[in-house]
């Protein structure tokens, strides 16, 4: 519909997505552009709300995940998480939470947003979890090739490889 | 098992994409968000090949596109330095030979998303046809449709090129390439040409840098000269 009234495709297609959210999510993604300004802007002004952007999304039963934030937020984990747990709520949410899955409602708005107040001691303590993080070797591939799938079997299906 | 989620692993990855493509403008410290994402994956890729088994580099598989979108310099250098010499680390980025049993998943079909990316940016895709037709020497074959010689094919398409450069520019790319890699140029060439049907699928795309046109249209004189080129 909104294509039809000449929206551009991509445009479309992230305000359907805001406004399946909400209709105040509709109506800030709608005037963004025209520099409205979001409660984001407030919230990634804080530490522990930046870091977590800066995350991006994890599965908090995940063990890894838990210490990995813990260090980079710079305080436990359950702390962190009743801060964050407000912003995935409400009309207008940064985060969104799924069982245990945590990931950002658009990551290229917050990247709008959270860009203003990023520090070079945010970038700091993101570059030590990159590194441990994406640095990691599967487990996986100490098997043999042809017994590479059981390590999926043994973990419960980790679906993450693709063909 | 994985101590990390790949939820976590791609969000990372997807920041650091972020910071590159959208970043040059942003001022942290003593420099801007792309050098810092530059950094990031000179060193992570660094350390990919500092492994000679090449293990690094296959968990990586799933970031590989866009570890290139954030830092395609960076990228490239460190894809070059794996593909040197006689047993390149990335060689063991194909899994997919006949040894590989039930497992039909391969690392190299990444690395080969993260290229064709690239392919799509002026700046980039000379670079990155001299690391797919690399790819196409040290390829020992496997199960996968996916390979490096299909990539490479694709950038040239004369229907529908899978790179934004125009037919002069595609010409110039292909005649380095005779000349570097003799024999993958012919493989390409003969790949071109009208009767050889073309299987495969339109090459990946970045998600956040604007080098893929919209709306690319071939014309049918443009078609043809590259034809006429090509058979000459």
């Amino acid at each position: 519909m909104l294509e039809a009234e000449g929206v551009a495709e991509g445009l479309a297609e992230r305000l359907a997505r805001a406004a399946h959210r909400s209709f105040v999510s509709f109506q800030r993604e709608a005037a963004a552009d025209g520099g409205s300004s979001r409660s984001w802007d407030t919230q990634l002004s804080e530490r522990v709300v930046r870091r977590a952007w800066l995350a991006g999304a994890w599965v908090e039963t995940r063990s890894g995940d838990q210490s990995e934030l813990s260090a980079l937020f710079g305080q436990d984990y359950q702390t962190a998480r009743s801060r964050l747990e407000p912003l995935a709520r409400g009309a207008d949410p940064l985060f969104t939470a799924v069982g245990s899955s945590w990931t950002l409602v658009n990551v290229e708005a917050a990247f709008d947003y959270g860009s203003r107040h990023v520090t070079q001691l945010d970038l700091g303590a993101l570059e030590e979890t990159l590194q441990r993080v994406l640095g990691e070797v599967d487990p996986a591939l100490e098997m043999p090739p042809s017994e590479r799938w059981l390590a999926g079997v043994e973990a419960g299906c980790n679906c993450s490889r693709r063909i | 098992v994985q101590l990390f989620s790949s939820d976590l692993k791609k969000a990372l990855a997807t920041t650091v994409a972020l910071a590159g493509g959208r970043g040059e403008g942003i001022r942290v410290g003593g420099g801007s968000l792309s050098d810092w994402a530059a950094g990031i994956v000179a060193q992570l890729l660094r350390r990919a090949n500092a492994d000679a088994e090449g293990q690094l580099w296959a968990s990586l598989d799933d970031v590989l596109p866009l570890l290139a979108e954030a830092a395609p310099n960076q990228f490239l250098d460190q894809v070059s330095a794996g593909l040197n010499g006689e047993d390149p680390v990335l060689r063991r980025m194909f899994t997919d030979d006949a040894s590989a049993g039930f497992t039909v998943a391969s690392p190299h079909t990444a690395l080969l998303w993260a290229l064709e990316t690239l392919a799509w940016s002026g700046d980039h895709v000379g670079l990155v046809t001299k690391s797919l037709a690399r790819l196409v020497e040290i390829d020992p074959g496997g199960k996968l449709a996916n390979r490096p010689i299909e990539s490479l094919t694709a950038i040239f398409l004369p229907q529908v090129p899978q790179t934004s450069v125009g037919i002069d520019r595609r010409l110039a790319i292909l005649d380095v390439l005779r000349r570097d890699h003799g024999a993958v140029a012919w493989q390409v060439m003969i790949r071109l040409l009208p009767g050889h049907s073309w299987v495969g699928t339109y090459a990946a795309a970045p998600r956040f840098r604007d080098w893929k046109p919209d709306g690319q249209t071939v014309s049918r004189a443009e078609y043809l000269a590259l034809i006429s080129a090509l058979v000459e």
